[in-house]
């Protein structure tokens, strides 16, 4: 059996409460046995952004703006 | 003196002889010809007479035809000044709504230009703006600030 994999991409290192509390997510949405693939990516500025089968969870301030830009 | 009367007779015989042989032979024929003549130029005189009457009617029939077609080119003139006005104002008015809509037409698509234009401005500026924020987030947002927000944001999970 092949194993699911989340993608997480993080402005900055998560702490081990914050890394527990998305996967704990990640297994919510998809059960348990997903890998985390986990990616920092400075251009988020702060916040994550989860992609777990396509789906994508976007909770970086780059983001934020971002939408904040579309609304306006 | 002595009156002869056979002198008195035979002139008197005489003249009759040479009065009636003049009045047969001269005077009759020439009294012919003059009659003849008086004739020809009484009726030539009729005849001048009727020709300068037919020139006065001819002259006449002339002058009242050459009004007619003075009224006739007048009436012909007028009607045409008349169709000509009428025909410039159609012309001037098809002109003017041809204009009207052109112009028109040149400030639908300016507006149209303006508001694309605008539209353009509007993205770039928010596109600029937002890069902007970014750029200044990222230099001025401490290391602690940044965890700070991702607890929030992972905070929203739970």
């Amino acid at each position: 059996m092949v194993k699911q994999k989340a993608q997480l991409r993080v402005a900055n290192q998560l702490s081990a409460s914050n890394l527990k509390t998305i996967s704990k997510f990640v297994e919510k949405q998809v059960g348990k046995g997903t890998e985390l693939v986990v990616k920092i990516d400075q251009q988020l500025i702060a916040g994550f952004k989860l992609t777990i089968n396509g789906v994508e969870y976007d909770h970086s301030l780059s983001g934020s703006l971002e939408r904040l830009a579309q609304v306006i | 003196m002595e009156i002869n009367f056979m002198q008195v007779l035979f002139q008197a015989v005489n003249f009759g002889v040479i009065f009636f042989v003049l009045t047969k032979f001269l005077y009759k024929p020439i009294q012919k010809v003059l009659d003849e003549r008086a004739l020809k130029i009484n009726d030539g005189l009729k005849a001048a007479e009727a020709n300068l009457k037919a020139q006065s009617d001819l002259e006449e029939t002339k002058k009242k035809a050459v009004a007619k077609a003075r009224r006739e080119a007048a009436k012909l003139v007028s009607a045409a000044e008349v169709t000509a006005k009428a025909k410039a104002a159609e012309v001037l008015k098809k002109a003017r709504a041809e204009a009207k809509k052109e112009a028109e037409g040149i400030v639908n698509s300016a507006k149209a230009s303006l508001k694309d234009q605008e539209k353009k401005m509007a993205s770039s500026l928010k596109d600029l703006t937002i890069a902007t924020t970014k750029k200044l987030l990222s230099d001025s947002l401490s290391a602690k600030e940044i965890t700070s927000i991702t607890n929030s944001m992972v905070k929203k999970l739970a």
